[in-house]
């Protein structure tokens, strides 16, 4: 079976790729197309929720109705059990998940696996099938169509890294067995937030925090840099402001986080302006900028600083 | 601290002097690039800045080149993807000097 993985919100895979676009916090691999029969579905549930399968078989007929059935399944009952109900005795290698907003809950069949990082233990076992665990924020889920060695440690060190790249450096593991199947998830990270001295020395190094939390959160690298310049455009304003008006050290805060598909962020100082010497042109150009790469902008002026509210939709 | 290196390369014959920039520009360094495109410059009508290494850079840098694009025949050499693209886009930069997109 060469059929392109169906992952919604991704774009048409070329047949000789293996590394698939899929939704935010998801990355997907599959292996090389001289090995038939697996596949992956990563789905977006009408009720926020993502439903996940995946699956590996040597004959590709039964891969392609056990893919079918579950998909099927998983978008009418959003249930990771009853997906996988027609695997029964079939020589299949399945994983079914549904993730919502702090639990996975998820089915495996044959050599298939499931690690989750921080692992709390599953919350729930029900009809002996179903395991329920606890995410963490920024916790990171496994699920493969075989075990993959030393996965847990990997995923545990790389609890920074985009999934992306945690999935690169998983796949000479996962490569040396035949037809292993992988989907790599990042839960939402807790927000971040850091305070620094208004100074241009310290653009730079509220930027890096930023990319690293937004590798964290796992957005596209496009969000990513639209978010690193408009932030960096607000930053750069209250920097350029603070060292103009103020009568003493002006504090700028960054802080970023994820809601579902809003990303919220805003830069806020405690800076007192003597309005007469705010330089109107400077932040008009920067706000211009802010405008084209989020979707709204408020900008907050009180007698104890400024604050630019930013609102950006990330896929 | 915001790093970057600024490359001088001198006219010859009849190409413009370039200066390539690896690393970020902001508020925090962007007079070392305006100081490093004046001296490439150096009375040249014509200067080629190559931003294809620079993995950031704000409105200082686009303040910085629209001044250079007012009395010289500005050339900047990006990536064809990526915030730099999209930077001189919504800025106009693109407008008032030549783009020239390689990888």
């Amino acid at each position: 079976m060469d059929e392109a993985p169906n992952v919604e919100g991704g774009v048409p895979v070329p047949a000789d790729s293996t590394a698939i676009p899929a939704l935010r916090g998801f990355a997907v691999r599959l292996p090389p197309a001289a090995s038939p029969g697996s596949w992956v579905d990563v789905i977006a549930l009408p009720d926020g929720r993502k439903g996940v399968v995946l699956g590996c078989c040597a004959e590709p007929s039964i891969a392609e109705r056990v893919r079918s059935d579950a998909r099927e399944s998983l978008r009418r009952n959003g249930n990771p059990v009853s997906s996988l109900d027609r695997v029964d005795g079939l020589p299949v290698s399945a994983v079914g998940a549904v993730i919502g907003a702090t639990t996975i809950a998820y089915r495996t069949h044959g050599d298939s696996a499931a690690v989750v990082v921080p692992d709390s233990g599953p919350t729930d076992r029900r009809d002996g099938d179903l395991v329920v665990c606890h995410l963490a924020p920024g916790a990171t889920v496994l699920l493969s169509t075989a075990p993959i060695a030393g996965a847990a440690a990997l995923l545990g060190s790389g609890a920074a890294l985009h999934p992306d790249r945690l999935a690169d450096l998983l796949a000479p593991a996962a490569n040396g067995k035949r037809g292993v199947a992988v989907v790599l998830y990042r839960h939402p990270p807790d927000p971040m937030a850091i305070t620094l001295p208004a100074a241009p020395a310290n653009l730079a190094v509220s930027r890096e925090r930023l990319r690293a939390w937004l590798a964290e959160a796992g957005l596209d690298s496009e969000s990513c840099a639209d978010v690193l310049l408009a932030v960096g455009e607000a930053t750069a304003n209250a920097t350029e402001h603070s060292v103009v008006g103020a009568d003493h050290e002006v504090r700028l805060t960054v802080s970023a986080a994820l809601s579902g598909n809003l990303l919220q962020l805003a830069v806020s100082d405690d800076g007192r302006w003597k309005q007469a010497t705010v330089s109107q042109g400077h932040r008009g150009h920067g706000m211009q900028l802010i405008n084209a790469l989020v979707d709204s902008v408020e900008l907050t002026t009180t007698p104890d600083g400024t604050t630019v509210a930013m609102l950006k939709e990330v896929p | 601290m915001t790093q970057a290196r600024f490359a001088v390369r001198s006219a010859s014959g009849d190409q413009p002097p370039v200066v390539s920039v690896v690393g970020d520009i902001d508020l925090a360094n962007v007079e070392e690039f305006e100081a490093a495109m004046s001296k490439a410059r150096n009375g040249s009508p014509a200067l080629t800045v190559d931003l294809t290494a620079v993995s950031y850079c704000d409105s200082a840098a686009v303040r910085a080149l629209f001044s250079i694009a007012a009395d010289a025949q500005l050339t900047m050499v990006v990536k064809p993807t990526g915030h730099i693209a999209t930077l001189l886009g919504i800025s106009g930069l693109d407008r008032v000097a030549t783009v020239v997109r390689r990888d």
